[in-house]
């Protein structure tokens, strides 16, 4: 029977889930090529992470606990896609899991930065970073609606990545001298 | 680590464009060096990022692909399915008069300081009238824009960004939160039951100035609302607790009351003998419902000689989507859109194109291929209509379904084709 105390224990573990969901949407993106199923596992953890929050212990590693959920989900869903997708290998995937960095802190600020860096990307850069995200188009694809080489795009993504990783690190520390 | 090869390999890899021979050689890589494993972070991070941004854009981009590929289900299927996320407990009706004798003796509804009700009139189903015109215009002429203002993909995203600034600031919050009521400007009421029900309606628009909201929340974490600004739609209702406290006044000649409770999955019944003026009715147990479900609730006042002195209804739906926070699939092409597994609660809602916001009540033809055609004339303009397809009780049985929502007095049509297979039902809406 349901009790206060466990309604309360399963408000406090989707509580902590939305506290981590930055942290696990990056998690599952770096593992996903497939940009749509990553929504899909995202709520198949959670609906998880709900049905089990018994099993979590208030104090103990909330975020291995979740990300443990999120691999088995991740690892499903490999097996369930075509064939012509290569995942990583699970002993991969454990050992990036363990060096998973805490991205939560100022991702909203981030995502603020990211919209400035943006605006400085090349016009070309631009097109091709908005295809890629936006429109989540392959990097053949988008070569060949802009009628440039796939080699092309695929550097061009790259540097473009780079310097948009820069260019937040850099702001990002303009506003810790400023305080802000 | 060879730093460039590495950093290509993972561009690659992002980018999903890796081959077997360079999944081994970034597997090795990542395997073998922290410096490759804290690259791989770097670039996740702002790949997660980007996509963040674009998942903003993503409504836009659905159209788009959509438009490529000559259909639009898909963006359909989401907007429809985004009204029944965007909403938790709504008390989609007030207390209102059925076909009774002449009302001589009735009381202004009570206004319960903990209640949720809302006056919207109602008409029960028809199942007499047959379809005739066949598909009408499919509501094609909705724009894209107005569309992708209704998309859940963008509201989704900014729900998000709420959640994570409302979770960073949750430690600096101490006291518990409530909302203000509102009060609706309007009461759908049908000709027919107008002059009869003044009273009643105008009683009706004071019990809306109750509506609080947070009673089993008040003091947990509740995420931001997403907020429906169509006037009419009865998501201001809404409210955020499993006890429903219906309240109303007892009509003088009355001698007992029944309250009838029938939803799709459950309901039930009972008796009042002597003068009461409310019940607390628990909707479901536990910090969610174990499923959707649209209640009808009936009060049925008897005299001494069981004649009805009066009979009260309104209706209650449930959605789990604002009870504590719930992960929503933006995806436009994800399947789950498409397969509904029990009894459905169908959201409709004038306010989801420009030619059909001024109407007043709704229209749901069910047609069976081969088999009956029932119409539900519904004396609103958005709510939720419940479809008892399975178990017990159900009249439907196992075939192909087409279901046509329009709105009377307007253009435009809204229709839905299913197939009801042993496994599952398989829908897709345009």
């Amino acid at each position: 029977m349901e009790t206060r105390e466990s309604i309360d224990h399963v408000l406090l573990v989707q509580k902590l889930f939305v506290q981590h969901m930055p942290q696990l949407r990056a998690f599952v993106l770096s593992l996903m090529p497939d940009f749509s199923q990553v929504d899909d596992i995202i709520q198949d953890a959670f609906l998880t992470v709900t049905a089990k929050a018994a099993d979590f212990q208030e104090g103990t590693n909330f975020k291995a606990w979740v990300f443990t959920i999120a691999r088995f989900r991740v690892l499903k869903a490999m097996n369930a896609m075509d064939r012509a997708f290569l995942p990583l290998s699970e002993d991969v995937i454990e050992k990036l899991a363990a060096a998973i960095p805490d991205q939560a802190s100022g991702y909203d600020r981030k995502l603020s930065l990211l919209e400035q860096c943006l605006k400085k990307l090349a016009p070309q850069a631009r097109r091709m970073v908005e295809m890629r995200y936006y429109e989540a188009l392959k990097p053949a694809a988008i070569a060949e609606l802009l009628g440039v080489g796939v080699n092309g795009v695929s550097v061009l993504l790259s540097r473009s990545r780079v310097v948009l990783r820069a260019c937040v690190e850099q702001k990002l520390q303009a506003d810790s001298r400023f305080g802000r | 680590m060879d730093d460039k090869h590495t950093q290509g390999l993972i561009d690659a890899w992002f980018d999903g464009v890796l081959d077997a021979g360079g999944k081994a050689a970034l597997e090795k890589a990542l395997l073998e060096s922290s410096a490759a494993r804290a690259f791989f972070w770097q670039t996740a991070q702002i790949h997660a990022l980007l996509r963040e941004k674009g998942a903003g854009s993503a409504g836009a981009a659905a159209v788009k692909s959509d438009n490529r590929t000559g259909g639009r289900n898909a963006v359909r299927v989401v907007k429809v399915a985004a009204a029944a996320a965007a909403v938790a407990l709504v008390a989609t009706g007030a207390w209102v008069a059925q076909r009774m004798p002449p009302i001589a003796s009735r009381q202004s509804l009570a206004a319960s300081q903990s209640g949720a009700i809302a006056p919207v009139a109602s008409s029960p189903a028809e199942i007499t009238e047959s379809r005739g015109s066949g598909n009408l215009h499919v509501a094609a002429r909705v724009s894209d824009e107005r569309a992708y203002l209704s998309m859940p993909e963008e509201a989704w995203a900014k729900r998000e960004r709420q959640a994570r600034i409302f979770a960073a600031n949750t430690d600096r919050i101490t006291k518990t939160f409530s909302k203000k009521a509102w009060v609706r400007s309007f009461v759908p009421l049908t000709s027919k039951e107008e002059n009869k029900m003044k009273t009643i309606s105008a009683a009706a628009v004071l019990s809306a100035t109750a509506v609080i909201m947070g009673a089993v929340m008040a003091g947990a974490v509740s995420e931001p609302t997403l907020i429906d600004t169509s006037w009419g739609d009865r998501r201001w209702t809404t409210v955020y607790t499993n006890m429903v406290p219906l309240r109303w006044d007892w009509p003088e000649p009355a001698f007992n009351a029944e309250l009838n409770i029938v939803g799709m999955g459950s309901g039930f019944t009972t008796n009042f003998n002597e003068i009461t003026n409310g019940y607390d009715w628990q909707a479901f147990t536990g910090p969610r419902p174990n499923a959707e479900d649209v209640y009808d609730l009936t009060l049925t006042f008897r005299d001494a000689s069981d004649n009805v002195v009066e009979a009260l209804s309104a209706s209650l739906t449930v959605v789990a989507g604002a009870f504590g926070p719930i992960a929503v699939n933006t995806s436009p092409d994800s399947r789950r859109w498409g397969l509904v597994k029990g009894n459905a609660v169908i959201p409709y809602c004038a306010g989801w194109a420009e030619s059909t916001d001024g109407a007043r009540d709704s229209r749901l033809i069910i047609e069976k291929s081969g088999g009956a055609s029932q119409t539900n004339l519904i004396g609103s303009a958005s709510g939720y209509y419940g479809w008892k397809l399975a178990g017990n009780g159900s009249v439907y049985g196992y075939g192909s379904y087409g279901l046509y929502l329009t709105f009377p007095g307007t253009e435009g049509e809204w229709d839905a084709f299913l197939t009801y297979v042993p496994k599952g039902f398989f829908m897709s809406i345009r």
